[in-house]
């Protein structure tokens, strides 16, 4: 999977479980530019991911992944190890 | 496949007990540095009710009981089993189940024994003691919830603090009943079992972990009742969610394809009381024409459902 294809299906993510439009989010999208995202959310988040890359984020990274940018460096990382 | 819809037994009528004293979160969380709409929109939780520091498990349940003799007549010496689910008896030896049995005179032919189990242990406990009463032909049976985990929380653990209250209850099970219970469904994921776990006579949550596995587990397992009963979301009035957090409760819903509104959050006002929680939501429905899951999830990780429907004859 491509940079730019994880980008937008990230996008996506973050956009529903924020219950934002997709257009408001972007590459510099974070837990401190969306007023819903916050760490119930980012819960909420992480789970998502996780089921739609079917990867695993481990227990201590999960909390720290909020922004946009640090999830697709993640999710690149989790699934280059597949 | 559905079960036999002529149920011998039954939830006959359910009491509660909330101890009057709280303790406000908003406080609180600003200690924490939490804003006061995260309280109210994501913990939902806004006082949390507190037993006096002199009260044990078995007081609570005697107050339960009090309060379930004010709706109904009920003889306590024609009790036959008396079950408490908690974790947090008032000794770790003997059973709280025994304390409560001496402190209400019941009869020496009453057995009594506890359900060591959390948040699922009510629907354990249903499934228990609706079992053990048709296997030895009893016909009046009382099973208690009380957990006090005011005693084991740590005041500065803002993982725990905001959300746990003290509370108890009683359900009188007999042929009389109003509301029949079927269906059921268990799970245990023990590999888990350090996500919720006393240490040191204190309470430590992996949030995340939690979370994931009710988000994950819940609306699955409430699905196979729907199986079992052959039934459809759509034909459930209410779906009775453990009260973990209010996010964590919306959460299932929206997992499960429900609005809210079928998926009730009523904890505002006295916190998540474990394995009080679904009794608590479930009293006020006792007697009416009403088709219902309940379901509750939390340390074992456990969880179990089950569906709860009135009186068919």
């Amino acid at each position: 999977m491509t940079h730019s294809e994880i980008q937008k299906k990230v996008f996506t993510i973050v956009a529903e479980i924020m219950e934002t439009s997709v257009d408001e989010i972007n590459e510099s999208s974070s837990s401190d530019t969306v007023e819903t995202w916050d760490s119930m959310t980012q819960m909420s988040l992480t789970l998502a991911l996780q089921e739609e890359f079917k990867v695993r984020f481990v227990s201590t990274q999960a909390t720290k992944l909020a922004s946009v940018k640090l999830i697709v460096a993640a999710l690149e990382d989790l699934l280059k190890a597949k | 496949m559905s079960v036999d819809k002529a149920a011998r037994l039954g939830i006959t009528e359910i009491a509660s007990y909330i101890p009057d004293r709280r303790i406000d979160n908003a406080d609180k969380a600003k200690n924490f540095e939490m804003d006061l709409k995260f309280l109210s929109d994501r913990i939902g939780v806004l006082r949390t009710a507190r037993m006096e520091d002199s009260e044990s498990c078995s007081d609570l349940c005697v107050k339960a009981f009090k309060a379930l003799k004010t709706k109904i007549d009920i003889d306590i010496k024609a009790v036959e089993v008396i079950i408490v689910v908690t974790q947090n008896p008032d000794h770790p030896i003997p059973h709280a189940s025994a304390i409560v049995h001496g402190k209400l005179g019941a009869s020496e032919e009453c057995a009594s024994f506890d359900i060591s189990l959390g948040c699922s242990g009510y629907i354990y406990g249903l499934s228990t003691i609706i079992a053990f009463m048709e296997a030895n032909g009893f016909k009046s049976g009382l099973l208690f919830t009380a957990d006090s985990y005011s005693k084991i929380i740590d005041p500065d653990d803002r993982n725990t603090a905001l959300i746990f209250g003290d509370a108890a209850s009683v359900t009188l099970i007999s042929p009389a009943y109003k509301l029949r219970c079927s269906n059921f469904s268990f799970g245990t994921n023990g590999a888990e079992y350090d996500k919720l776990i006393v240490r040191d006579n204190r309470l430590h949550m992996d949030g995340p972990a939690v979370f994931n596995f009710a988000a994950q587990s819940v609306p699955k397992d409430i699905q196979r009742v729907l199986e079992k009963a052959e039934l459809n979301k759509d034909e459930i009035d209410f779906f009775l969610i453990h009260q973990g957090s209010k996010f964590i409760v919306e959460t299932i819903a929206k997992r499960l394809g429900v609005p809210n509104a079928k998926v009730p959050f009523e904890i505002a006002d006295y916190g998540n009381t474990v394995s009080s929680s679904v009794p608590l939501l479930l009293e006020k429905f006792c007697g009416q024409r009403i088709k219902l899951i309940a379901s509750g999830y939390g340390l074992g990780l456990s969880w179990a459902s089950c569906l709860i429907e009135s009186r068919v004859d």
